[in-house]
């Protein structure tokens, strides 16, 4: 009976996602490729123009250039100055942004459907024609410069940049996307102007539209707009994946009431068949800290395990803690099991039905699937592989996750902010 | 006309009736059930999923001291044993055999909890919160573990420079009954708790009569609404808790004060907090807030142009946040140690101007309300948050409030901001804390005439 019950939820399963994928479609205007998926049912559309590249763009004195470039560019531009785009945007409740991150960066347009077209053409000329004024770039430049030193005042925030410099020491992710003091103190409006001439080639953009709008009425948008962008030759640098030889720990000293601790090991890239058992396995593990740490010892509030989604990964282990050795000791068991025990026929079936949950909740937005489809084109896997996320994680096996576990989480590189009464290093060496 | 023809005809018209009974809009349709339990549906088709939420109209504002920080202990109790699952492994358990992810909030006048699954695990998921809600067991062993548990929580808040300030300022605003503002709660309250103090807020405020069941997400209200009888008409209503536990008004800030906090930071904050308007006494009050809050948001204001573009500031924000027992009203800014004296000024330069007729363009009162209401719009896309600003709604002001609230917000004039403003901000005591790190603590003091460590009356 329950064998019946597991056969009829894969076919539930398989049904649903491809009826939710069905209207995706795709199209090249002038080398620029457009993702189109239409959904007529709410009357919201996301457009998103994303930039190829990130940190491989840039060298050290250029951290925070690209994510500089589109904030300013963003404040006023040829047929808007700042005064009418705050206007216009406000009016209509339109709301343009950018983002940037260490694989790419993007501009993002969110309107309702009668005001696409007023909307289009901010987006348009914000991209195509920005003004980069001085006291725009002034005025960002300070705001950014402060952003960035406050992130010292948050531990999460700062345990995240100090994984970051540690793990990815002599390696592309190594430039913080967000600049430095420094780095942000030396742009001139030139520099910024420069830059953006560069990224003005389709063959480094990627246009991503979700929502309520026909693939006429888009691509008419998109060829008035960006039919005369140059094609350019941009090829795509994909960051190397991390080699670790031998399992470390960073003490950063810090008067907190608690400890920040983050163990982090190189893992797969994301579509491959590693990176579906990976997603699973973390999940596993993520599930079992909570029980073991939290549930049954009660050694922290917070005990987690993620797989980060970048084109270059890690996998890691985090806590909070007051008890920095005793926790840390029950979790590098837990990652242990992983490679020791197989894990459960029921355990596994009920994870796999946990991450439908997980991949609707991912899709719930015209925003979110935007992303979630550029971030499978950009990182070369293929935005039509998105659909098919489900099919991928009914395949894997209980064998493939211990050998994910076995492969994969080891030589755990540790950094803990805070000030321990005692700290036995040999517990972090794994 | 075939007769299978005629038949499909008429189930499909027996279900546009059914369906008309309860119509709203956004989706939204409600039924109370015998036992005075609301159930409201949510319809969003949008992904093959449902969030099965409770909302209890429960959390800070309704504890005396020594509740202070039980209904968040409470929210955490809720995930451990019940009479049909023995443990808190074995509830675990069970929400993954659903495929469900779950979680809980408490804040100053709604608990709420959830689980989203996909749509096959509907029936199942409501019995599971119908039993996590009736009949939680509060073992003595699960209660110890997991008194930890909040306080590491509380050490992570504590960690958090925001945190301190806020709770500063806080103490000052809310000085009589601070435990009723106070969600997080006091530790020595925690630590020291027993099963009986978490059953009498059970019986106290885990009634039908005083909760929510919402259910968002690719669900019918028909079917909603079958479901939740079948399962919840059973709950047994209790004596209305207000009545016999009634929530203390907030006594007027009694004076300016100022206070400086230090911890180390990289920017100078300052937060200036005013009581505000109860929905419950001056609903029109709290339509002129939003309408203001989304006026001085806009990068077109003279209060954005003045602070921010002008350099003084690298952000700020004016908000009133809507609760039923005096809502705050926050100004919220951050500048840098030398811009400080300058931004300072600034503010209250602004705060003077605001009931000028010429402060805000007639757009921009427009824009706002635009803003408002698309936002909302962009709210429901997503059906699994959604279903909390529902529930929020619900527990603070009454879901007619949230289904009028774009309607209202329409019709808020010119006078009714400059009257909020005068009965809620201009020449009213506030409190004013600024967060500093400690090496500029001296020079900010020294600009506000205070002397080190001392808490001081402010002008206005």
């Amino acid at each position: 009976m329950l064998r019946i019950k597991g056969i009829l939820f894969i076919i539930f399963s398989l049904v649903s996602v491809s009826l939710f994928a069905q209207d995706i479609q795709s199209f090249d205007v002038n080398g620029l490729k457009v993702i189109f998926k239409q959904n007529a049912a709410n009357d919201i559309i996301s457009v998103n123009m994303y930039f190829k590249g990130g940190v491989t763009n840039l060298n050290e004195k250029q951290a925070g250039l690209e994510f500089l470039t589109l904030d300013v560019a963003l404040k006023a531009s040829k047929n808007y100055p700042k005064d009418k785009l705050n206007a216009d945007l406000e009016r209509m409740n339109s709301q343009l942004s950018s983002s940037s991150n260490a694989d790419y960066s993007s501009v993002n347009l969110l309107c309702v459907k009668q005001n696409l077209d007023e909307s289009w053409k901010i987006f348009e000329d914000v991209i195509l024609n920005p003004s980069f004024t001085e006291e725009d770039l002034n005025l960002e430049r300070d705001k950014q410069i402060s952003a960035v030193k406050q992130v010292n005042d948050n531990p999460d925030a700062l345990l995240q940049k100090a994984v970051n410099n540690e793990f990815y020491e002599d390696h592309p992710y190594a430039i913080d996307v967000n600049g430095t003091e420094a780095t942000l103190s030396s742009f001139k409006s030139g520099d910024l102007k420069a830059y953006h001439s560069g990224m003005l080639e389709t063959s480094r953009m990627l246009l991503v539209v979700v929502g309520n709008t026909t693939r006429g009425e888009l691509e008419s948008l998109v060829k008035e707009a960006f039919g005369g962008v140059p094609k350019g030759s941009y090829v795509s640098n994909m960051p190397p994946e991390v080699e670790t030889s031998e399992p470390s720990l960073k003490v950063i000293n810090r008067e907190l009431p608690t400890n920040y601790i983050q163990g982090t090991y190189s893992a797969p890239e994301r579509g491959t068949d590693d990176g579906y058992t990976m997603l699973i396995a973390n999940s596993i593990l993520r599930d079992r800290l909570w029980e073991e740490v939290r549930t049954k010892r009660s050694l922290s509030y917070a005990p987690s395990a993620f797989y980060r989604s970048s084109f270059s990964n890690y996998g890691a282990i985090y806590v909070t803690a007051v008890n920095p050795d005793t926790t840390v000791k029950v979790m590098i068991n837990e990652v242990k099991k992983m490679k020791d025990e197989p894990i459960s026929d029921k355990e596994l079936q009920n994870k796999i039905r946990q991450f439908l949950t997980f991949y609707y909740l991912g899709n719930e937005t015209n925003q979110s699937q935007a992303n979630s489809l550029a971030f499978y084109e950009l990182a070369g896997i293929g935005y039509d592989q998105e659909a098919e996320f489900i099919s991928h994680v009914n395949k894997v096996t209980s064998a493939d996750i211990q050998k994910a576990a076995q492969k994969y989480m080891k030589n755990l590189q540790f950094v803990l902010i805070g000030n321990p009464e005692s700290l036995e290093v040999s517990s972090f060496m794994y | 006309m075939t007769k299978i023809l005629k038949i499909f005809l008429l189930i499909a018209l027996i279900s546009l009736c059914a369906a008309s009974m309860y119509a709203q809009k956004y989706g939204i349709s409600k039924k109370t059930l015998d036992n005075g339990l609301d159930v409201i549906v949510i319809n969003n088709p949008a992904v093959p999923l449902v969030t099965v939420e409770i909302d209890v109209k429960n959390g800070a504002y309704t504890e005396s001291p020594e509740y202070d920080g039980l209904s968040h202990l409470y929210e955490h109790m809720f995930f451990k044993a019940n009479s049909k699952i023995p443990t808190q492994e074995a509830y675990m358990e069970r929400l993954r055999e659903l495929g469900a992810t779950f979680n809980g909030t408490t804040s100053e006048e709604r608990v709420n909890y959830f689980i989203t699954a996909p749509i096959d695990s509907l029936e199942q998921c409501v019995q599971f919160m119908y039993d996590a809600v009736t009949s939680p067991l509060f073992l003595e062993d699960e209660l110890v573990n997991e008194r930890p548990v909040v306080t590491g929580e509380y050490d992570r808040n504590e960690a958090n420079p925001y945190f301190h300030l806020n709770r500063e300022v806080n103490q000052r605003v809310w000085w009589k009954y601070y435990s009723r503002k106070n969600v997080i709660g006091d530790r020595e309250v925690i630590l020291s708790t027993t099963p009986e103090k978490m059953k009498t807020i059970q019986h106290r405020f885990y009634i039908p009569n005083n909760s929510a069941l919402i259910l968002s997400g690719d669900i019918t209200p028909e079917t909603g609404f079958a479901l939740a009888e079948k399962i919840f008409s059973k709950w047994e209503r209790g004596p209305n808790p207000f009545d016999e536990y009634k929530v203390p008004d907030h006594p007027p800030i009694p004076k300016n004060e100022i206070v400086v906090v230090q911890k180390p930071v990289n920017a100078v904050t300052m937060q200036y907090e005013w009581q505000g308007p109860s929905v419950g006494k001056d609903p029109k009050s709290t339509y002129a807030a939003d309408v203001l809050s989304f006026i001085l948001g806009q990068q077109t204001s003279k209060f954005q142009k003045n602070l921010v573009e002008s350099g003084l500031a690298f952000g700020v924000g004016f908000s009133y946040y809507t609760l039923n027992h005096t809502g705050p009203i926050n100004l919220f800014a951050q500048t840098s140690t030398e811009k400080f004296d300058a931004c300072q000024k600034a503010i209250f330069e602004e705060l003077d101007k605001m009931t000028d007729p010429n402060y805000f363009t007639d757009e921009q009162l427009e824009n706002a309300k635009t803003i408002l209401a698309t936002n909302e719009q962009y709210s429901r896309e997503r059906a699994s948050q959604f279903v909390h600003t529902v529930g929020f709604w619900w527990a603070v002001a009454g879901l007619d409030y949230y289904m009028n609230y774009i309607d209202n917000l329409k019709n808020v004039t010119r006078e009714d901001i400059k009257n909020y403003l005068e009965t809620y901000v201009v020449n009213k005591n506030h409190v004013l804390g600024v967060l500093v790190s400690p090496d500029q603590a001296e020079k900010v003091e020294l600009i506000l005439n205070i002397k080190k460590g001392e808490i001081k009356d402010a002008k206005n």
